[in-house]
């Protein structure tokens, strides 16, 4: 065979990226395939297989073994890996905590132990977390973050994601303790660009800290605050950080209680900022002063593109006063609006304003009640809006979006949940040409305590 | 530019280009305009591309006149063309030549910059390997196995994981 340059090889074998069952064939071909391929095989290794988390556990050092200490769980005991794989993951999915460590710790005999499938968790998470020279994603909730993994993400510079997901029941101590770990991080990092903390109560005092920590960094450009109990006070705040901020572009504060002063603010705010493109502000009951004060800014603003208002029960007034905010605005392309009951008379409004807007790509009105006849106009000469009656039962609904925050959290353990990982991976060319040159000389870990 | 034909050169410009072993072709000056590096030796009337045999060439500009109207994709295109794997049935019987030519046809693809072509290349010689053992992959290729028979197991224990996927 003509020996081809590396950079060849490497495409070769990045075409079967996703196909693992190829790719493990091709590294036991030779020691040179090896070394180009172990890289691109644990970019995104499959979390779910009990063989992956066992050679994973032989990976961690002494500070992460004693986690488990506790437990007098048996770790694996094989021969030290010959690669320093870990390195080469990318990001941590929910698979390693929710399928893998379950699945292990099923067949070790320790599904029953209380905190145990936590602590192991936690401890492969902070693992990683310490090794890979390329994670960039990574979504934490309380069971598999604690303070080992705060102080590694304080080191880490190459995490650019970091996603929070609280429950609703979640230790309120660890809340504030994430909070102001958190903001540390932020204080400090200057890679992390997207930040997502969802069902957290952050409170008057969380938000001014991170808002404080925030005004020193100037990297983070998404921030979601989902959820999070977002009140008048938090919103104000949130106002006055958007009209000096000139780093965010992405903000999503869906599922909070914004109420019509801080909407004020925010819509105040949103004249003068000039770098926020997407914003989402979901189910905040905007009712009709907020509507009108978003209409407002509309006029105003020429930096937003995307925005989302989707259940706040707008009515048919604010649909006419943002159907006159659309004839003004050049800008925005994306706007949702549905489930705001806008009713025929609004419907009416937003079609008149459709031919004056040359700038609206999309557009959601879907289940507002619009009338047969504003349907008929819509489909005649606007069909790429949405604009269809939806029949919601809304205790299936309340977490099933289909913006980018698609969290599910229907996984009890039945194993059959489906997680809708919506990160947009660029990986193209990424890959680092100092991969270890068959580096058999590993930190000398201690696997002696049983 | 968008695609070929809004070039700047005319359909019926030609440039000639000369292989290593001294070989001359002569080419529809818009297949030049379109791969940089082709483009580069162009000092007027030949220029010649040393570490590209006539034969392979000969192969390489064959592809680029078949492909001389498709769109020209952008840099951000790259990965999305990498995830499909399906090639069209003219570059497949094109690159059905024999194992030599194809991995001579990749060289030259990466040597000249020409990406579609590299793409192409290295997506036939993945899906060879697509499905089949080790060993078969090693007959396929021609390929010795350096493993010491410890070390190869130890590899396919540390990586077992991937086996069913």
């Amino acid at each position: 065979m003509i020996t081809l340059p590396y950079e060849c090889y490497y495409q070769i074998f990045n075409n079967l990226r996703h196909d693992y069952k190829s790719l493990f064939s091709c590294l036991l071909v030779n020691r040179h395939w090896c070394r180009i391929i172990i890289p691109i095989l644990w970019n995104e290794p499959n979390f779910s297989d009990i063989r992956l988390i066992r050679i994973l556990l032989l990976m961690l050092n002494i500070k992460e073994q004693a986690l488990l200490i506790p437990f007098k769980i048996k770790l694996p005991s094989y021969q030290r890996p010959l690669f320093e794989y870990t390195s080469y993951i990318a990001s941590i999915t929910d698979n390693l905590y929710y399928f893998g460590v379950s699945y292990w710790l099923i067949s070790e005999g320790h599904h029953n132990v209380f905190g145990l499938k936590e602590a192991v968790g936690c401890s492969l998470i902070a693992m990683i977390l310490r090794t890979s020279k390329n994670l960039k994603y990574l979504n934490l909730c309380q069971d598999t973050c604690n303070q080992l993994i705060f102080d590694y993400l304080y080191e880490n510079t190459t995490v650019i994601s970091v996603d929070f997901n609280f429950s609703e029941d979640s230790d309120n101590y660890f809340k504030y303790k994430a909070v102001d770990e958190l903001t540390k991080i932020l204080y400090k990092n200057s890679t992390l660009t997207s930040l997502n903390i969802c069902s957290i109560r952050l409170g008057t005092k969380g938000i001014k800290a991170l808002l404080e920590a925030l005004y020193k960094n100037n990297v983070l450009n998404s921030l979601g605050l989902y959820n999070s109990q977002i009140g008048v006070e938090e919103g104000k705040m949130l106002a006055k950080f958007l009209c000096k901020n000139t780093t965010l572009i992405y903000l999503n504060l869906g599922n909070n209680q914004l109420k019509i002063e801080a909407i004020k603010a925010l819509a105040d705010a949103l004249c003068k900022n000039t770098s926020l493109k997407y914003l989402y502000i979901r189910g905040n009951n905007l009712e009709s002063q907020g509507g009108k004060a978003l209409a407002d800014a509309l006029c105003k603003n020429s930096t937003l593109t995307s925005l989302y208002l989707p259940e706040n029960n707008l009515g048919s007034e604010e649909g006419k006063l943002l159907a006159d905010a659309l004839c003004k605005n050049t800008t925005l392309t994306t706007l949702d609006l549905s489930d705001n009951n806008f009713g025929s008379e609004g419907g009416k409004a937003l079609v008149d304003a459709l031919y004056k807007n040359t700038t609206l790509t999309s557009l959601d009105i879907s289940s507002n009640n619009l009338g047969s006849e504003v349907k008929k106009a819509l489909e005649d000469a606007f069909p790429w809006c949405n604009y269809e009656d939806y029949d919601y039962d809304y205790s299936d609904y309340s977490y099933d979006y289909d913006d980018s925050y698609d969290y599910d959290y229907s996984y009890d353990y039945d194993y059959s949940y489906d997680y809708n990982y919506s990160y947009d991976y660029d990986y193209s060319y990424d890959y680092d040409y100092s991969y270890n040159d068959y580096d058999y000389s590993y930190n000398d870990y201690d696997y002696s305590y049983d | 530019m968008d695609n070929g034909t809004s070039n700047s050169a005319s359909e019926n410009e030609t440039i000639t280009l000369k292989s290593c072993d001294g070989i001359e072709f002569h080419i529809d000056a818009r297949i030049a305009n379109r791969y940089t590096l082709l483009n580069n030796w162009n000092g007027g009337e030949s220029a010649c591309i040393p570490n590209v045999n006539g034969k392979v060439l000969e192969k390489v500009l064959e592809w680029c006149e078949h492909h001389i109207n498709d769109p020209q994709l952008n840099c951000g295109d790259d990965d999305s063309r990498r995830r499909n794997t399906i090639i069209e049935e003219w570059d497949e019987n094109f690159l059905s030549c024999d194992q030599d030519m194809l991995f001579e046809i990749i060289l030259a693809a990466n040597y000249l910059e020409i990406k579609p072509l590299l793409d192409l290349g290295c997506k036939t010689v993945a899906n060879m390997m697509k499905s089949k053992s080790p060993e078969e992959i090693r007959s396929a290729f021609n390929i010795d196995n350096d493993y010491t028979p410890e070390e190869e197991e130890q590899f396919r224990k540390e990586n077992e994981w991937a086996e069913d996927y």
